[in-house]
């Protein structure tokens, strides 16, 4: 065994995040809203949590896998 | 913008949700199969947009989540067709409207003619009618390809021709031939003599040798340009003698003005009478009569235009005027004045091509009559050609 640790990824059902600038992200492989304010939208994933904060964010459009947010994305957090 | 049309036939609301819990309520309309656009977060909620046919079952959504709904706005056709839904006759108008407008685009509405400079367009639009092309005629049975081959017939002047019906327009676009210019192919050798009496002010020799000089008094059938010259090799060479030659020549102009003449004049009596016209119909508008003795007539007719392209409707007056027969005397100052008209009609009609050199008019009352002198000096070109034959011995 060597002394550093391995990483497993499992990237088939990891979400796929696409970014234009800091203005829109679209998501897929969403699995709902947590928080949902014009500062903060918190999505859930099944791996993890994905939280973008800034101003004016807003759902752009949403489907069962896909979410599109619109806004002035300051920062993004992931929670696993 | 296709996404747009398609909410816009299938109706949308505009809502506001108030409540504790606005996220669980968009997850929960998005695992309904529930489309929603447009959600915007608020204090306390969210708003956002919906189709009408989503919205009626989102209400048990909106309780399980928390959230008031209250819609806000609404779009769309069905709301429209909602608002209208008791006022029967907006749809009884819209269907005639709309059978009308079939109905009308039957026909053909105008007739525009395009490109006529020398040809007439009253000339051209009474040969097209008679060939089938008329305002009111049917669309369906015009063959335009026979109007323009039998108008291109009709009317000579006409080197090309186009008809095309744009809508319930017929467009005739034509373009006139152009006029040959004279040729000159008179071949035959010829003397040029004097028409007329008179004195010799201004020559313009085109061809053959001129026998009188500016200055020269000539009389009637005198030789002026004589059609034999001489050569250098002392024979003789016959030409077509061509020129112009101006004379002052005196002119007599007697006429006769009657004293007293009758005449017809306009009363103040006259009666309108109103046409109604639709397509090629033309329908009375009113019931003016008129029972005068002598009358004429005025017409006056109005057409309708709407984007510039002009409707098939007209709205013609009908004008009769009461004449008055009257009978008048003439002074003799009226009769210079009417002998002076005369002769400004003599001036332009008959010697349009001369120039007054001097004029004087006497005006003497005789028997009833006036009988008017004008003596006219006129300067004029005197020219006329006089062909001769030449035999060889």
């Amino acid at each position: 065994m060597s002394g550093s640790r391995s990483i497993d990824l499992d990237l088939g059902s990891a979400p796929v995040i696409e970014m234009l600038s800091n203005r829109r992200v679209t998501v897929e492989g969403s699995a709902g809203i947590l928080h949902y304010n014009s500062d903060n939208i918190k999505i859930n994933t099944n791996k993890m949590v994905l939280s973008f904060s800034g101003r004016g964010l807003r759902v752009r459009c949403i489907t069962a896998s896909c979410v599109e947010v619109e806004g002035f994305i300051s920062q993004i957090n992931f929670y696993c | 913008m296709l996404m747009n049309i398609f909410r816009c036939v299938k109706g949308y609301v505009a809502f506001e949700g108030k409540g504790r819990f606005p996220e669980r309520f968009l997850n929960l309309t998005v695992r309904s199969g529930v489309n929603l656009w447009d959600a915007q977060p608020l204090p306390g909620g969210l708003k956002g947009k919906l189709s009408l046919s989503d919205y009626r079952g989102i209400r048990p959504l909106a309780r399980k989540a928390g959230l008031t709904l209250r819609v806000t706005e609404r779009h769309g056709i069905p709301f429209l067709i909602a608002r209208y839904r008791f006022r029967g006759g907006i749809l009884v108008g819209a269907m005639l409207g709309s059978v009308l407008l079939l109905f009308l685009s039957c026909f053909v509405w105008s007739v525009d003619i395009k490109g006529l400079s020398n040809v007439s367009a009253s000339r051209l639009e009474a040969v097209l009618a008679e060939n089938g092309l008329y305002q009111g005629r049917i669309k369906s049975g015009l063959d335009v390809n026979n109007v323009r081959r039998k108008t291109l017939l009709s009317v000579s002047e006409l080197g090309w021709m186009s008809v095309n019906l744009d809508g319930c327009r017929a467009v005739v676009e034509v373009r006139e031939k152009a006029n040959k210019p004279p040729v000159n192919t008179h071949q035959n050798p010829r003397n040029v003599k004097a028409a007329a009496d008179g004195v010799i002010t201004d020559m313009r020799v085109h061809n053959g040798k001129s026998v009188v000089t500016e200055g020269s008094g000539v009389i009637k059938g005198e030789l002026l340009i004589s059609g034999v010259s001489d050569t250098e090799q002392n024979t003789v060479r016959y030409v077509c003698a061509d020129a112009e030659v101006f004379a002052n020549v005196n002119s007599k102009k007697e006429f006769l003005i009657p004293r007293s003449f009758d005449y017809y004049s306009l009363s103040e009596n006259k009666s309108v009478r109103s046409r109604f016209g639709f397509l090629n119909l033309s329908l009375p508008a009113g019931f003016s009569l008129n029972n005068y003795k002598y009358v004429a007539y005025t017409s006056d007719e109005k057409s309708f235009f709407l984007n510039d392209r002009i409707l098939p409707v007209t709205l013609s007056e009908e004008t009769a005027h009461e004449l008055e027969f009257q009978k008048a005397d003439l002074s003799l100052k009226q009769a210079e004045q009417a002998a002076e008209n005369e002769l400004a009609l003599y001036e332009i009609f008959e010697k349009g091509r001369s120039k007054v050199v001097s004029k004087k008019l006497k005006v003497i009352p005789k028997n009833g009559e006036y009988s008017c002198l004008a003596v006219y000096t006129f300067n004029e070109n005197i020219a006329k050609p006089v062909d001769f034959s030449v035999k060889e011995e």
